[in-house]
């Protein structure tokens, strides 16, 4: 009764569906399969499949590598950085680090993202036309990459066997590296954690960011890469003492020769608008005195904005609100003001306090929407008397663009 | 609903809701350009038993939305997960999932071919070169130079 079924084999299937399955594998398993045997290998060299592998690069060319594959073998251990936004917990201030490629040397490079204003122009600071007492200032802030970057990842800075990588120094007596970290487990976050980034911020990733031993106790390391969590890392800063004595090492407290920062990557989602949640995204906003400060606008509904500090002062630092608004569609008034005639102005809460985030407190402000990448807050505390502007930052032009790092072709 | 018949390559008649068989392009585009069909159509390159699993699938699937165009990049990043019943369907001895790709390919049934794929792919992912070797019984047939060289190459993925 039974024709004996011809037996089929992995190797019985056409090239076209090998390369689909080959296409459908992360770097790590391909490169494992160009060892199996003659054929996988030839199918699995595919420029088109290594291409998709380090698409999200967006490079049309590999150069300086001879192939995508070549630059995905140099560069496999340091992928999950890049085209992310990461941002420090460093006290007060906080810190924003934009991990991004460097096509001109070959490398995942991690900068560090500023902004300051331009040269001061006392005529950008005006009174405001309904009001003369309250003051606009207009000062244009000027964002871009610090010139030399805190990292530059390539082959030559493997992580160790404890998943930290140690890239050549670049400042003399300071040294700095990046290492991987574990995840508190959502059923073992309690209250008192210390946990980054904060809760405020939505992500499915958090780690602890107190430690007493230097995060070198088992919970903070992880076993295997595995285990490192991709949206995490610690970096370490500390004085070396090559050449020194000892006894003046020794003499030096413990928190002057190490430092720790932790930082999160925020998931693009949050600062991607869409239709219904416009605001959405990355701006810098004026904070007068204390400078310009990145600020996520955080739309977890259509309806709520949330102002949360990535960078912040002494005063209000990193990671709390600096404004909420409860109800977008509530418009209080539209403006006939020759400023932003027609613009829309809804109310809102904005938070204040003393020096150290002391006596915090939320009074009234007006927020003004002048277009899809301005808006202006009014801050009607009678201590205040100003509005400040912010601007959206258009974060993937920092990721993508060559211009954003032209500068470091320069320095050979 | 009107029904078919499928002749299998071991001379098996197979009936089939329209609909259903439709989830093939080569038999939806055979049937556009014969019009009324009374007699089996032959499906020379699928046996009885493959053709019947592959029409299991056909069935469950036969409400799916159309594919919706790929390279979207968000969905090639999920791009091994595969939905539970999809993942019990594959769950079938080495030759017959090779059988359905093979068919899933000849019947232009996209979608299977890409659960097919995607569920060799998961077998491939996180295993050293030795053990897909294994898995699937994949002779090592490189010279001892040449696995000396590609082993240089690629010291990278180490297992």
């Amino acid at each position: 009764m039974d024709i004996p079924k011809p037996s089929k084999h992995i190797l019985d299937l056409p090239n076209e569906i090998l390369t689909l399955t080959l296409d459908l594998l992360d770097g790590v398993s391909l490169g494992r399969c160009l060892k199996v045997s003659r054929r996988f290998n030839i199918l699995a060299r595919s420029e088109l499949i290594w291409a998709r592998v380090v698409s999200p690069l967006r490079l049309s060319s590999p150069t300086p590598y001879e192939s995508f594959r070549e630059l995905y073998a140099a560069l496999h251990h340091h992928f999950w950085l890049h085209g992310r936004v990461w941002h420090g917990d460093r006290q007060f201030t906080g810190c924003l680090f934009i991990a991004r490629y460097n096509p001109e040397r070959g490398a995942i490079q991690i900068y560090n993202l500023l902004a300051h204003s331009m040269n001061f122009d006392p005529s950008s600071v005006k009174p405001w036309s309904l009001d003369p007492t309250v003051f606009i200032s207009d000062i244009q802030p000027f964002v871009r990459l610090w010139e030399s970057p805190i990292f530059s990842l390539t082959k030559d800075t493997p992580p160790n066997a404890q998943f930290e990588i140690e890239p050549p120094s670049t400042w003399g007596s300071i040294a700095s590296s990046l290492s991987r970290t574990t995840v508190v487990p959502v059923d073992r976050q309690v209250s008192s954690m210390s946990l980054w980034p904060p809760t405020k911020i939505p992500s499915a990733e958090r780690t602890r960011n107190s430690s007493e031993h230097g995060y070198r106790d088992g919970e903070h390391q992880p076993e295997s890469v595995a285990d490192a969590s991709q949206k995490l890392f610690r970096f370490r800063k500390w004085m070396r003492f090559d050449g020194a004595s000892g006894s003046l090492a020794d003499r030096l407290p413990y928190a002057m020769k190490e430092k720790f920062e932790t930082f999160a990557a925020l998931d693009s989602w949050l600062y991607t608008p869409d239709e219904r949640h416009p605001f959405r995204g990355l701006w810098v906003g004026d904070y007068s005195v204390h400078g310009w400060e990145f600020i996520l606008f955080h739309q977890p509904n259509p309806n709520r904005l949330e102002g949360i500090k990535i960078t912040g002062d002494i005063h209000v630092p990193r990671g709390e609100y600096t404004f909420i608004v409860e109800e977008l569609t509530d418009i209080s008034r539209i403006a006939h003001e020759v400023e932003w005639p027609g613009a829309k102005a809804v109310k809102g809460k904005g938070q204040i306090a003393a020096s150290q985030f002391v006596d915090n407190k939320f009074v009234d402000i007006e927020v003004i929407f002048i277009g899809p990448d301005n808006i202006a807050l009014h801050w009607l505390d009678e201590n205040l008397r100003h509005i400040s502007k912010m601007n959206r930052l258009d974060i993937n032009e920092f990721i993508y663009s060559k211009a954003a790092i032209s500068f470091t072709a320069q320095d050979g | 609903m009107s029904e078919i018949k499928l002749l299998s390559s071991d001379q098996a008649t197979i009936t089939v809701q329209k609909e259903v068989a439709e989830r093939s392009i080569l038999i939806k585009n055979m049937l556009e350009d014969v019009g009324e069909v009374t007699e089996a159509i032959p499906i020379p390159n699928v046996n009885e038993s493959v053709l019947k699993k592959v029409i299991e699938w056909c069935e469950h699937h036969k409400g799916d939305p159309p594919a919706q165009a790929d390279d979207d990049s968000d969905s090639r990043k999920k791009s091994t997960d595969i939905d539970e019943w999809d993942q019990k369907f594959m769950q079938v001895d080495q030759e017959m999932l090779f059988e359905i790709i093979l068919a899933a390919n000849y019947l232009d049934i996209k979608p299977l071919l890409d659960v097919g794929c995607k569920t060799v792919a998961n077998m491939i992912k996180g295993k050293s070169p030795d053990e897909i070797r294994k898995t699937f019984n994949i002779q090592n047939d490189f010279t001892p130079e040449e696995e000396e060289q590609i082993r240089r190459e690629n010291e990278w993925a180490e297992e």
